[in-house]
């Protein structure tokens, strides 16, 4: 099999998954809890299917790819804030924290992807070089929003619930890869060897392959010891506000 | 070659993240409510004989003793937040529940739970700094907002009628 045909039939499989994920969030009804990612996975499909279509015309090819890698950025910073949504739905107070928290990460994220774009030494007259060093950094502000998310939710001892840890994990594993092969482009140049180009549909496809999981898998029942009464609760409460007040 | 290294360095701390969060949450789905005797916790946390002992012992012995006393308070503060936790992640269940009155109590205690492991996590960072500096005792005004915040939202706690939760089925 030559690399051109096993880019073909991972761009197929990766078509098919991006088609069955669809299916699953509409017929499951995703799409009322998770609006913004059922937009991302279609907007996938729809810029798929124009891609394998218009690939063999390297100048509509090229103004498409920027067109969708750029909306598909924006979505997928969507997502991450729709995650973040449902993470905290159930917690007022600690959502104000952590939106104060997001923005002052997202405030240093975007600082370092601007320095990532001067430090590639963009000029106007490489326009490549110049939207590679601009996905470099998109992709460096999803990545570490997405990484605060784990740590935020880890510190703050938030439950997941399957669907959304299934969305935010996806998405972390595509967008940790593409970061890496983007940063990898970036160094070796333009034109990607087509082990990158694999290695970025296998990345793509390991995403998909795990939303579906998550999607499709019924969520498992924890065993529990029950909720204890609010008094309880409420005699914990005191007790650290005892210790904090000391 | 410096900005990929930084962004490959970044890439595998995020993979590192994803693998933590992936375990992480694997565990919490095991954890379990662990008992607090609360008494010996507030006996333990009570500093009034913090100025005698200082007075009395050796510097050294004395920074060793509030070191000691620091570690067993610290594992209560994390036994409360683990617990905290364990009530968020049953909450955030029960609240997913068709009976509005289940569902709006353990939204409460969701959001109750939530409170406690803030300011566990603030009781944490204070016994830390402490534990680092034994001769540090830091003053109350530093945590007094949060103090006020958090009795404000047990006052409020105390207008809800009181109703007990019934069996829920998670």
């Amino acid at each position: 099999m030559s690399v051109q045909s096993a880019i073909h039939t991972i761009f197929a499989a990766q078509l098919v998954l991006l088609g069955l994920l669809c299916g699953v969030l509409l017929i499951r009804k995703g799409w009322k809890s998770f609006p913004v990612f059922a937009a991302y996975s279609l907007f996938n499909l729809i810029s798929g299917l124009v891609e394998f279509f218009i690939y063999k015309y390297p100048k509509a090819y090229f103004y498409a790819f920027i067109v969708i890698e750029s909306v598909a950025i924006i979505l997928g910073l969507a997502v991450v804030y729709e995650v973040f949504v449902h993470l905290f739905s159930a917690q007022q107070a600690l959502r104000r924290l952590a939106t104060w928290l997001l923005g002052v990460a997202v405030l240093a994220l975007g600082v370092l992807g601007f320095i990532v774009i001067q430090m590639h030494g963009v000029s106007l007259k490489n326009v490549g070089a110049g939207i590679i060093a601009a996905e470099e950094a998109a992709r460096v502000l999803e990545v570490g929003s997405l990484s605060f998310l784990f740590v935020c939710s880890g510190t703050f001892g938030l439950h997941w619930r399957q669907p959304v840890f299934g969305i935010a994990l996806g998405l972390s594993v595509f967008t940790t890869f593409e970061l890496i092969l983007i940063a990898m482009r970036a160094y070796f140049g333009v034109n990607p060897a087509a082990g990158l180009n694999i290695a970025r549909m296998l990345a793509f496809g390991l995403g998909l392959l795990i939303w579906i999981g998550y999607l499709v898998a019924p969520e498992r029942v924890q065993a529990s010891d029950g909720i204890p009464e609010r008094s309880q609760l409420e005699q914990w409460n005191r007790a650290v506000m005892e210790l904090i007040h000391q | 070659m410096i900005v990929t290294m930084l962004v490959i360095v970044l890439a595998l701390g995020a993979l590192a993240v994803l693998y933590f969060a992936v375990r992480s949450r694997r565990e919490q789905s095991r954890l379990s409510i662990q008992p607090v005797d609360l008494e010996a916790f507030r006996t333990l946390s009570a500093r009034d004989d913090e100025f005698f002992l200082r007075g009395k012992l050796p510097n050294s012995s004395f920074r060793r003793l509030k070191r000691q006393r620091i570690l067993v308070t610290l594992r209560y503060v994390s036994r409360i937040a683990g617990n905290a936790a364990v009530v968020m992640r049953l909450g955030h269940e029960a609240h997913l529940s068709p009976n509005p009155e289940v569902a709006r109590a353990a939204l409460q205690i969701t959001e109750l739970a939530g409170q406690i492991r803030l300011q566990c996590l603030l009781a944490l960072a204070k016994l830390s700094v402490e534990f680092a500096v034994p001769s540090l005792q830091l003053t109350p005004a530093v945590l007094v907002p949060a103090y006020q915040n958090l009795r404000e939202n047990v006052m409020r706690l105390g207008t809800l009628e009181t109703q007990s939760l019934v069996p829920v089925a998670i």
